[in-house]
């Protein structure tokens, strides 16, 4: 996994950004169902579960989240399931990114202004 | 809303959860099951267990394109084909062998329906097809015939449905090969002896507006087009547009030179459009050029020149309706023409398809019939692939026990089997549609496709290449597949893969072979049965020789005013022609031997319907072409003057109407009315139509104009050499009226032509079963190497044992043929079903022609056994101490 960080560097893709957010905003205890179900209303266009298990595959791969099988509930019929959790890292880099964003739009904003 | 309480909660949808499973998961599948279960549930209950089901498709198919792990699934399948192109390079030969077949099944299958798409499936272009009707003039007993240019006016005036008309589809035209260019103001100067033959359709102004032709350059036809003493102008078609005139934007607004005449293009019609009959003309004139382009006269309510009416019934109407509205405004109005009695109504036929009306189901039948002979070969070439493939996972049952040992997934394994012969059908596709851009073109020219049809492969070829090759690919990996994947895990390991099974061919290989005897049989008899057709069509006795016979035909059937005047005309040629030197004799007929025109009359055999030919000749017209009095007299010219009731006829008719008596003297009743006294009695011949080689026919005195104003043609014999003759006749007939233009023809070459029909559809029947042949014999002898190759420690035994090598061939060529030999047996019944279909062509030969199947079975039996033979041969020669220190 060493090579695939080195290759993918520690950014954040549009979609893994969302996939990120919506795991930190579900509570950090959440899995792959309520996720899907968070990015879908969240940017209104349908979002198939192999994206999601995708971008959070990648995420778990930059070490952004982390995840661990929880318990079987009796609502998914006795089935396990992996609950995902975002890691420091992946947070510092999320609110990293949200900074650089409002520096531009301030910048544009000001740049309008004047 | 609360969804109504259901005890039995909603599952996915059973393929879905099938395809799941398909997908390799690993330790995730639980949960990933569980999840989408999950997600399903909560679906179903808010939105509906459709929709709910839709969306659980999209998951698993999601799953299939994304990678858990994040990177695109792609991966694999670039693993699958770079490990598929190792297992190929193993074996290159058969790989290759494979591979060229498959590209020639695809690309002659696509070439061939290239064309029925050009020609049959692209439609009209009309637009609002299921509206568009052919209006025709119903007359009494169900007959229907075409209108009158007066009673098309009058309809168009009086109905309420919009009526266009179209008239000489069939017309010939001479193009001078000058376009604009440097040649404007040349004038007539332009020979049209050397100018192309095009086809011209003349239409009413409103014909190509109304059946929503928008033009592609330039202006389509107007009513000012239309008008008295308008100048000609032309819409070009886009076939020929595109294949004659360059598809040069710039010829609108041009002149050409038709027929000498200076015509301006004032546009160029769309791609889609091609008016209604089998081919687009090169050109749409408006009904008011005809005179000065075509016949000298203008169109008035006098002309009795037919044209082919066409309508749109109104919104809202039904074709009933519409039926019964304009058959009232018929009978009311429009006048019926001569000898064909009153009209009784119209009759709407669906015009907006080729394959609607009578002729559609022909067309539907042709379609079909080439489709499946196709389709067979496809087959033959899927079944090559299958059993590569068969073999190979077979070779392959070690290394692919292997890999399931170390835990790879079934679905793994068949997806790399099938990504294989994916992957080479492909590749065949992709060199298919190199050899379909060489082929596509020389299949239209065998096949003489008019310069008018639109060639140019279009979506739908594309997408038909496409799916075949996907199909013959998937279609061809998955059976071995699934049968290489099968069995325990522990037999490969144990290494004695090659002995697993049975000695004989497995059941699938077996079928695959006898599938392909079969396919193969089918082709070949066909192939036989037209090859037989076509030269029992050139050595068919046709009752005289057309060597020496010319026909001088006018190139329009047009009208003529004044029937005094045209008699006069023809008197002179006659008189001209028969003066030629090298002119033995020549004599008037309606209609010239194979010149294309024919008429039948229908007469009352014992109750029963007899069709005879009927002639409409001059009294010498029988020693002109030749033919033997065997009975009583010609008619005499004061005859043909006076119109005299009296028949010549045929011995056919003879002895059929009067076996063993004199038929001279008795009188003939056809159905319409009239009652002829027989005069004479001359020998068979067949003038027309070929494969009917009907030989009744009634001889009367030319009556002119003829019915439906068809102008006679001289028919000449001459002395040496006919084509010496031509030039003569052409300036002769130059000299007598330079306006009028004739179409002289060797009664021999028309005889060719109609001989080529059977010819095309030999040469493709050929190809098809050559390739077909070729086929089944690579996969005979490519399954019989691979299964004399497991079984060669049995050959070793049998021999060690005391099996002589004779025996060993023996047994093993009785093995082999044996599904050769059931293929054959079905291939027999079917290929006398398919013979049936093609019987109309079949000049002279019978439709379960012993020769023919005799022929296809010994070639394909012969093809076969040598197939078998080689390697069974290579087999029994084995060295019984090598294979028996070899286990």
């Amino acid at each position: 996994m060493v090579s695939m960080r080195a290759m993918k560097g520690d950014r954040l893709g549009e979609f893994e950004e969302f996939t990120l957010l919506a795991v930190r905003a579900l509570g950090d205890h959440t899995y792959a169902v309520p996720v899907q179900r968070y990015v879908e209303e969240a940017t209104a266009r349908p979002v198939s579960m192999g994206a999601i298990y995708a971008a959070l595959g990648r995420l778990e791969d930059k070490g952004f989240v982390q995840s661990s099988m929880g318990e079987a509930t009796a609502r998914r019929g006795g089935k396990p399931k992996r609950l995902f959790r975002v890691t420091p890292i992946g947070l510092k880099t999320a609110r990293e990114l949200h900074r650089v964003r409002e520096r531009i739009w301030n910048a544009i904003a000001e740049g309008r202004r004047s | 809303v609360t969804p109504p309480f259901d005890p039995k909660p909603p599952r996915p949808p059973r393929f879905a959860r099938w395809l799941l499973r398909l997908r390799p998961l690993g330790t995730r599948r639980a949960e990933v099951t569980a999840d989408l279960d999950e997600i399903f549930a909560e679906r179903a209950a808010a939105e509906g267990a459709s929709r709910a089901a839709r969306r659980y498709y999209r998951d698993v198919l999601s799953l299939w394109t994304w990678n858990l792990s994040g990177t695109r699934l792609a991966g694999d399948a670039a693993q699958d084909l770079a490990y598929g192109l190792r297992v190929f390079r193993r074996n290159p030969g058969a790989v290759a062998i494979t591979l060229i077949g498959l590209a020639l099944a695809i690309a002659v299958s696509t070439s061939v329906f290239s064309l029925l798409n050009a020609t049959l499936l692209r439609g009209t272009g009309v637009s609002d097809p299921g509206t568009t009707v052919r209006v025709m003039c119903a007359l009494k007993d169900g007959i229907a015939t075409s209108w009158t240019y007066a009673n098309y006016l009058t309809l168009r005036e009086h109905a309420r449905m919009p009526i266009e008309a179209s008239l000489g589809d069939g017309a010939r035209f001479t193009m001078s090969p000058a376009l604009g260019r440097g040649s404007l103001g040349e004038g007539g100067a332009s020979s049209d002896d050397t100018g192309e033959p095009v086809r011209l359709s003349f239409v009413g102004e409103g014909y190509l507006r109304g059946f929503g032709a928008r033009p592609l350059h330039g202006r389509i036809l107007q009513p000012v087009d239309d008008l008295p003493g308008a100048l000609p102008v032309v819409v070009a078609s886009y076939g020929f547009w595109a294949r004659r005139l360059a598809a040069d934007p710039s010829v609108v607004g041009r002149q050409i030179w038709l027929n000498g005449i200076p015509t301006t293009v004032v546009g160029v019609a769309p791609r889609a459009f091609t008016g209604f009959s089998d081919q687009p003309p090169a050109f749409w004139a408006p009904f008011a050029s005809y005179h000065s382009l075509y016949s000298g006269s203008p169109l008035t309510r006098t002309s009795q020149v037919q044209v082919n009416v066409y309508g749109r019934i109104p919104p809202g109407a039904t074709r009933t309706q519409a039926e019964a509205e304009l058959g009232a405004v018929a009978t009311a109005a429009a006048t019926p023409g001569p000898e064909i009695g009153p009209i009784s109504g119209v009759r709407l036929d669906p015009a907006g398809s080729r394959f609607s009306g009578s002729e559609g189901v022909v067309l539907v039948l042709v379609v079909t019939l080439v489709l499946t002979l196709v389709g067979l070969v496809v087959l033959l070439a899927c079944v090559n692939v299958a059993n590569l493939q068969l073999a190979s996972a077979l070779a392959r049952r070690r290394e692919i026990g292997v890999r399931l040992a170390l835990g790879a997934a079934r679905a793994r394994i068949i997806r790399q089997l099938v990504t294989e012969s994916l992957a080479l059908g492909l590749a065949a596709g992709a060199i298919a549609l190199l050899l379909t851009i060489w082929l596509g073109p020389t299949l239209a020219a065998i096949v003489r496709l008019p310069v008018t049809v639109d060639m140019t492969p279009d979506v739908r070829v594309y997408l038909f290449l496409s799916l075949v090759s996907i199909a013959a690919g998937i279609g061809a990996g998955l059976a071995p597949a699934r049968h290489g994947t099968g069995g325990d895990l522990l037999t490969p390991l144990k290494g004695d893969g090659p002995r697993a099974g049975s000695g004989r061919p497995s059941r699938m290989r077996s079928t695959l072979i006898g599938v392909q005897a079969a396919a193969s049989l089918v082709l070949l008899v066909l192939a036989a049965l037209l090859t037989r057709a076509t030269i029992a069509a050139t050595q068919l006795d046709i009752g005289f020789d057309p060597r020496p016979l010319v026909a001088i035909a006018p190139a329009f059937g047009g009208e003529r005013t004044d029937p005094a005047k045209t008699q006069a005309h023809w008197n002179l040629a006659l008189e001209r022609v028969r003066g030629l030197p090298n002119v033995r004799a020549a004599s008037l007929t309606l209609y010239a031997p194979y010149g294309g025109l024919l008429a039948t009359r229908e007469l009352t055999r014992n109750g029963a319907r007899y069709e005879a030919y009927l002639h409409e000749t001059l009294g010498d017209y029988f020693s002109t072409i030749g033919l033997r009095l065997v009975r009583g007299r010609p008619y005499t010219a004061a005859e043909v003057t006076a119109r005299a009731k009296v028949v010549v006829i045929s011995e056919t008719l003879a002895r059929d109407f009067w076996p063993g008596q004199d038929p001279v003297g008795q009188s003939l009743a056809p159905v319409d009315g009239s009652t002829d006294t027989v005069i004479g009695v001359v020998s068979d011949a067949v003038t027309a139509r070929l494969h009917a080689r009907t030989a009744a026919a009634l001889y009367r005195p030319l009556q002119s104009p003829g019915p439906e104003n068809i102008a006679p043609s001289i028919l000449l014999r001459t002395e040496g050499p006919p084509e010496a003759v031509v030039p003569a006749l052409r300036d002769t007939m130059q000299s007598l009226d330079p306006r009028v233009r004739y179409d002289i023809i060797l009664v021999a070459t028309g005889l060719q032509n109609e001989v080529e029909e059977p010819r095309i559809m030999a040469t493709l029947a050929g190809a098809l079963a050559a390739l077909a042949l070729g086929l089944a014999i690579v996969g005979i002898y490519g399954v019989t190497t691979f299964v004399t190759g497991q079984r060669t420690r049995e050959i070793g035994l049998r021999i060690a044992v005391g099996a002589s090598r004779g025996d060993v061939l023996r047994l093993l060529l009785r093995d082999s043929l044996r599904p050769v030999a059931i293929g054959l047996a079905a291939g027999v019944v079917i290929a006398l079903l398919a013979s049936r279909l093609v019987a109309v062509v079949l000049y002279g030969v019978g439709a379960s022609d012993p020769l023919a199947f005799a022929s296809a079975i010994g070639v394909l039996l012969v093809s076969a056994a040598a197939a078998v033979f080689i390697p069974a041969r290579r087999a029994a020669r084995v060295d019984p101490a090598f294979v028996l220190r070899q286990s």
